[in-house]
């Protein structure tokens, strides 16, 4: 279960704590599900901007959680972007994905 | 009154701003999000904040466009992009950063302490920005006022006295200056003039100047008043009085014009220029090679009776001095005038100048040439001896309406013809009231006005020299015979209103010139009987 490491995190990094690092936690939560959903779509559709822009912001919001794996993921989907190579996104997609069903049973 | 430091966030994501907020203590912080630029935008036009935090990559509006939008609001108001950019390598961000010196960047995956840091950082910044600028503001208008000051301890632009007509030009390199220069009466027929640049420029060297005016008020002007005596009191009074820790150059002279004889001392202070149009003489007592060190140099300087210059003049002389600014105007290559060429262009000048303009005229001529770099102050300082002629009526007025009517009497109860009288008074009237009113911006106690009638045998001619604002309107210099004209000519013509129109239906050639913020406007009425 991701929550207590994020919650640590946050609370030693971020100075996050109690009601304010739980609304948080939940909002990240909401944002990585509809961001994982547009990625997925765009990628679909193949859309390198619209792919460029949605990891731009998975990267941005699970670093500053800690979740470096998520990052991880995100960026090497932004990187396959920049040279059209759709093939290695899925895999990396999927990965995301794995991590979106560990978060929604978070909730 | 709150010591939170306002953050204005904008982000597309509503996650990064509850991070944003809740990472930042609310007892030190205030944070306001928008996830919607346009929003964060009429905010920020009617709400104040220190600092402001940007998303880059935002739909619609992004970060930079954001800050242009922003920066046409406040150009200092410090700007943090957050960014996650992966990727660089077209050194976009760099770029984007650097051309503002109010932008700064953070990577998204912060901590609290670093953002805080961040925070407080560059709003310290801008806090020291404001508080140098308020006083760099400050600084410069008390200096505008203490120029304004300088100015009025100065004698005025032009002054006549009882035997001498004497026009200056006073231009400080920026608000103040170190240049002085003093001119009144000893004794019948004999005045002292005294010209110097105390050394360096700003507020030292003008402070050093009214020091110097108070010494020159306070000086005894007794039958054993010399030139070098008049210099070992300086030398000393620099030395003692003010520390010893300034100098200046200077000449003083005293100029005799029953006898037309000159007695001056330079102490390394560029010669005075004595040029008579008639002869074609033009004389530099610098080429007597007297004299040399400038006062408050050395405590032990002593100032010889040898080294005094006596020198005669004609009646019709120029006699001009300087400071050495005017030799170090420079060009747009930074050369400066040689001192031959400065020689021959006051010699130039003098043969079609009096006193009156000389000063201006010399400046607006130097600056024609491309010497239009001040690098020093400069003061021009010219004289010429009255000379009686029954046919020239000169008159220096103040910049008041009755001053005007009294001068407009004046000239025209010199007139026996009575039609020329009223033409003369109404000219005097229309064009100076025009100049005081809609010309002059300084009406202080110094400003004045020159105005000189000259008779010919069968024309007048009125000539007005006045520091206002240069006239627009390009006067018709052709002869006008026909002073009946019904005015349809005159009505498509004026473009300065009713005044114009009635000043080029009495005169018959108008000329007007402008030389370095003076105007010398020149009209001829015919004196037919």
């Amino acid at each position: 279960m991701p929550r207590k490491p994020i919650m640590n995190y946050m609370r030693e990094f971020l100075g996050i704590t109690g009601q304010d690092a739980d609304d948080l936690f939940d909002c990240f939560i909401e944002t990585f599900e509809e961001l994982c959903q547009k990625l997925e779509s765009a990628i679909e559709q193949r859309d390198v901007m619209e792919i460029r822009r949605v990891t731009h912001s998975i990267i941005g919001s699970s670093s500053n959680l800690g979740c470096e794996d998520i990052s991880q993921h995100a960026m090497d989907i932004n990187t396959a972007a920049k040279s059209n190579d759709f093939e290695h996104m899925h895999q990396p997609m999927q990965k995301l994905k794995e991590h979106l069903e560990i978060f929604r049973s978070c909730k | 009154m709150s010591t939170k430091i306002k953050v204005l966030a904008v982000d597309d994501e509503k996650f990064n701003l509850m991070l944003i907020s809740g990472c930042l203590p609310k007892n030190d912080y205030e944070v306001t999000g928008f996830t919607n630029p346009v929003e964060a935008l009429q905010t920020f036009k009617k709400e104040f904040f220190d600092v402001i935090l940007l998303d880059i990559m935002m739909p619609g509006i992004d970060g930079f466009e954001l800050r242009k939008l922003l920066r046409k609001i406040s150009k200092y108001k410090p700007i943090i992009f957050l960014t996650a950019m992966v990727d660089d390598s077209k050194s976009t961000l760099l770029n984007e950063v650097s051309w503002d010196p109010y932008t700064y960047y953070m990577k998204k995956s912060f901590t609290q302490k670093a953002l805080k840091q961040k925070i407080d950082h560059v709003h310290g910044i801008y806090l020291s920005q404001k508080q140098l600028s308020s006083n760099y503001n400050r600084m410069e208008a008390e200096l505008t006022l203490a120029g304004g000051v300088q100015q009025l301890l100065l004698p005025s632009w032009c002054v006549a006295n009882e035997h001498a007509l004497t026009s200056s030009l006073y231009l400080p390199k920026s608000q103040v200056s170190g240049d002085i220069y003093a001119f009144f009466q000893l004794d019948e027929g004999k005045y002292l003039l005294f010209i110097g640049d105390i050394a360096g420029h700003g507020i030292s060297a003008a402070l050093y100047m009214m020091a110097v005016q108070s010494f020159i008020k306070k000086t005894t002007y007794d039958k054993n008043f010399a030139p070098h005596v008049f210099l070992n009191e300086l030398n000393e009074f620099f030395c003692n009085e003010l520390g010893g820790s300034s100098y200046m150059t200077c000449s003083v002279a005293i100029i005799d014009f029953v006898t037309n004889h000159i007695h001056m001392q330079s102490a390394g202070h560029p010669g005075l220029f004595i040029c008579s149009s008639e002869s074609g003489v033009i004389i530099n007592s610098d080429n007597y090679k007297k004299g040399g060190i400038p006062a408050g140099w050395f405590a032990n300087t002593q100032y010889n009776p040898e080294d005094n210059i006596e020198l005669d003049f004609p009646d019709d002389a120029l006699i001009i001095g300087v400071t050495d600014g005017l030799f170090d105007i420079c060009n747009e290559n930074e050369a400066s005038l040689a001192p031959s060429m400065l020689s021959e262009i006051i010699g130039s000048l003098s043969g079609s100048s009096d006193a009156v303009t000389f000063p201006h005229r010399l400046v607006n001529a130097i600056t024609q040439m491309g010497y239009d770099h001040l690098t020093d102050d400069i003061c021009i300082v010219a004289l010429e001896k009255k000379i009686c002629d029954p046919t020239l009526l000169e008159l220096l007025i103040p910049p008041s309406l009755p001053e005007v009517s009294k001068a407009a009497v004046t000239f025209s109860q010199q007139n026996n013809n009575p039609k020329t009288a009223v033409k003369i008074e109404l000219l005097i009237h229309e064009y100076l009231n025009n100049v005081i009113i809609h010309g002059l911006d300084n009406k202080n106690s110094k400003q004045r006005i020159f105005l000189s009638q000259k008779k010919d045998e069968d024309k007048i001619v009125i000539r007005v020299v006045d520091r206002g604002r240069n006239w627009n309107y390009n006067p018709d210099t052709e002869a006008k015979t026909d002073t009946d004209n019904d005015g349809q000519l005159y009505d498509a013509a004026a473009s300065s209103g009713r005044g114009l129109k009635i000043i080029r239906d009495i005169t018959s050639s108008i000329a007007s010139s402008s030389y370095c913020g003076m105007n010398e406007s020149i009209f001829t009425i015919e004196n037919k009987e």
